[in-house]
C-alpha cells in the first residue's frame, strides 16, 4: 500500500463512490492493509455494516510498528471481526484490545471433495525424482520464505536420515530463499535426498506421492497446507503456532512440536516414520476432522450466518424496513 | 428499483499474497449479491473464480 500515491487515493475515492452508488449493505475487507483503506472509506460512505477479516497474527509488527493505536481507532468503525482461528481471536482481544463480542471465529474452508485418499501418484513421478519405489517421502508445502521455517526442517533431516537412510524430502513452493535453502541442503550433504520442485498446481499428485507432510512454520494464520494434507489422508508433523493446532491436533490428527527446534522436529518425524499404525490412525482421524471442520461449505454457511446476524442487528438499529429474503435453512 | 438481496462488497488490497481467496470457492447464497473489489493485480489462479462468483469492480 502506498498512501503517497495519488492513484491510490483516487482509487479509494472511486471505491467510496461505488459503495454509495451500489448501496452496499456489508463491506467485508481482509487483512490489515485492506482494512486500513476500506474501513474508513466504508464508514465515510455510510456503509451500514463493516466486517474485517483477520487472517492471523501480524508477525511483521515489530519495533515502532508494534503499536495498535491506528487499529483501535479504525476498530471503532468496525461492527464485526472474523478470526481464522481460536488463537487469532485471542490475539485480537488480548493484543489489539478489541471486544470479544465483535469477534466470530470462522475457519477458512477448502474444497476438500477433490482430495482422494486413494489417489495414486502419476506413473514415473518417483523415478523422475530419482526416488526408489519404497522410499518414504516427506512433503513440505509452502512458500520458501523465512516464515515457513524450511531451514529448521533441513537442519532436522540429518538426524532423520541416520535412522531412515532412504527417506526423501520434497519441497513444493517457490520463494526468495530457494537458493539459500538449496545451498543449505548441499552443505548438509542432503542434495541427493531433497528436491525443490517449485510452485505446483497439481498438489494432489504430490500428496499422493507423500508418506506424510511437515509444516515447520514460525507463524501462521490458519494454514491451508495441513488441511489439504489431512484431506488426502496424509498426517502432518507441524509446529504448534497460531491457528495450526486447530488443524493439527497433537496426538489426534498429527504431531506438533515447538517452532525453531530441529531436534524436536526430527524426533517427531522419526516417531511418525517408525510407527505405521500411529501414522495411519492420525491420518484417518485427520481426514475426518478436516471434513467436519474445514470444508468450504462450513465456512460459507458460518459466513452467511454472520451476515444475517449483522443485518438483523443493523435493521433493528436503523429501523431499515427493507426485507431480505433469506432461505430458512441458512437461519438454523 | 433495489433488489431484496443483501449487497456485500468483498475487498482485498492484495490478491497476490492472501485475502479473500477462500471465499471464491463457492458462490454465495441466493439472498446475497456479492461484489469483489481489489486494488492490486489478481492472481491468475483466482481470476476465473472471481469472475464466476463475484461482480468484479475495481482492478
Amino acid at each position: 500500500m502506498d498512501l503517497t500515491s495519488l492513484k491510490q487515493w483516487l482509487t479509494m475515492l472511486r471505491f467510496g463512490k461505488d459503495l454509495r452508488q451500489r448501496q452496499i449493505d456489508i463491506l467485508h475487507s481482509h487483512m490489515f492493509f485492506s482494512s486500513l483503506l476500506a474501513t474508513p472509506v466504508g464508514w465515510c460512505s455510510r456503509t451500514p455494516i463493516i466486517i474485517e477479516g483477520a487472517h492471523g497474527r501480524e508477525a511483521w509488527r515489530k519495533g515502532w510498528k508494534d503499536h495498535y493505536f491506528v487499529d483501535r481507532c479504525i476498530g471503532r468503525m468496525v461492527d464485526f471481526y472474523v478470526a481464522v482461528s481460536a488463537a487469532n481471536a485471542q490475539y485480537l482481544t488480548t493484543v489489539k484490545g478489541f471486544s470479544s463480542d465483535k469477534i466470530t471465529v470462522i475457519h477458512p474452508g477448502s474444497d476438500l471433495r477433490s482430495f482422494d485418499p486413494d489417489r495414486q501418484a502419476p506413473p514415473g513421478l518417483r523415478e523422475a525424482l530419482g526416488f526408489g519405489h519404497a522410499d518414504p517421502v516427506i512433503l513440505v508445502m509452502g512458500r520458501l520464505e523465512p516464515q515457513k521455517g524450511h531451514h529448521i526442517l533441513l537442519d532436522a533431516m540429518p538426524a532423520v536420515r541416520r535412522q531412515f537412510p532412504n527417506v526423501r524430502l520434497v519441497c513444493a513452493g517457490e520463494g526468495a530463499l530457494r537458493g539459500e535453502l538449496e545451498a543449505q541442503a548441499r552443505s548438509l550433504g542432503l542434495d541427493d535426498m531433497v528436491r525443490f520442485i517449485g510452485y505446483r498446481s497439481d498438489i494432489r499428485d504430490w500428496l499422493a506421492l507423500a508418506t506424510f507432510t511437515v509444516l515447520p512454520s514460525y507463524w501462521e494464520g490458519l494454514p491451508i497446507a495441513p488441511i489439504e494434507s489431512l484431506a488426502a489422508q496424509r498426517t502432518v508433523v507441524a509446529t504448534a503456532v497460531d491457528g495450526t493446532p486447530d488443524v493439527v491436533v497433537d496426538g489426534k490428527t498429527g504431531l506438533t512440536v515447538p517452532p525453531g527446534d530441529p531436534v524436536a522436529l526430527a524426533e517427531a518425524i522419526c516417531r511418525v516414520m517408525s510407527n505405521e499404525d500411529l501414522r495411519l490412525n492420525l491420518a484417518r482421524r485427520g481426514r475426518q476432522w478436516v471434513i467436519e471442520n474445514f470444508s468450504a461449505e462450513n465456512m460459507v454457511s458460518k459466513t452467511e450466518r454472520l451476515y444475517w446476524k449483522a443485518w438483523q442487528r443493523c435493521a433493528r438499529k436503523t429501523q431499515n424496513a427493507r426485507r431480505i429474503l433469506m432461505p430458512s435453512e441458512a437461519m438454523k | 428499483m433495489r433488489d431484496e438481496r443483501l449487497s456485500v462488497m468483498m475487498f482485498t488490497h492484495s490478491t497476490v499474497r492472501a485475502g479473500a481467496e477462500e471465499y471464491m470457492l463457492m458462490p454465495p447464497a441466493d439472498w446475497i449479491g456479492a461484489t469483489f473489489a481489489h486494488t492490486s493485480p489478481v492472481h491468475p489462479n483466482w481470476r476465473s473464480a472471481i469472475d464466476r462468483t463475484f461482480r468484479p469492480m475495481l482492478s
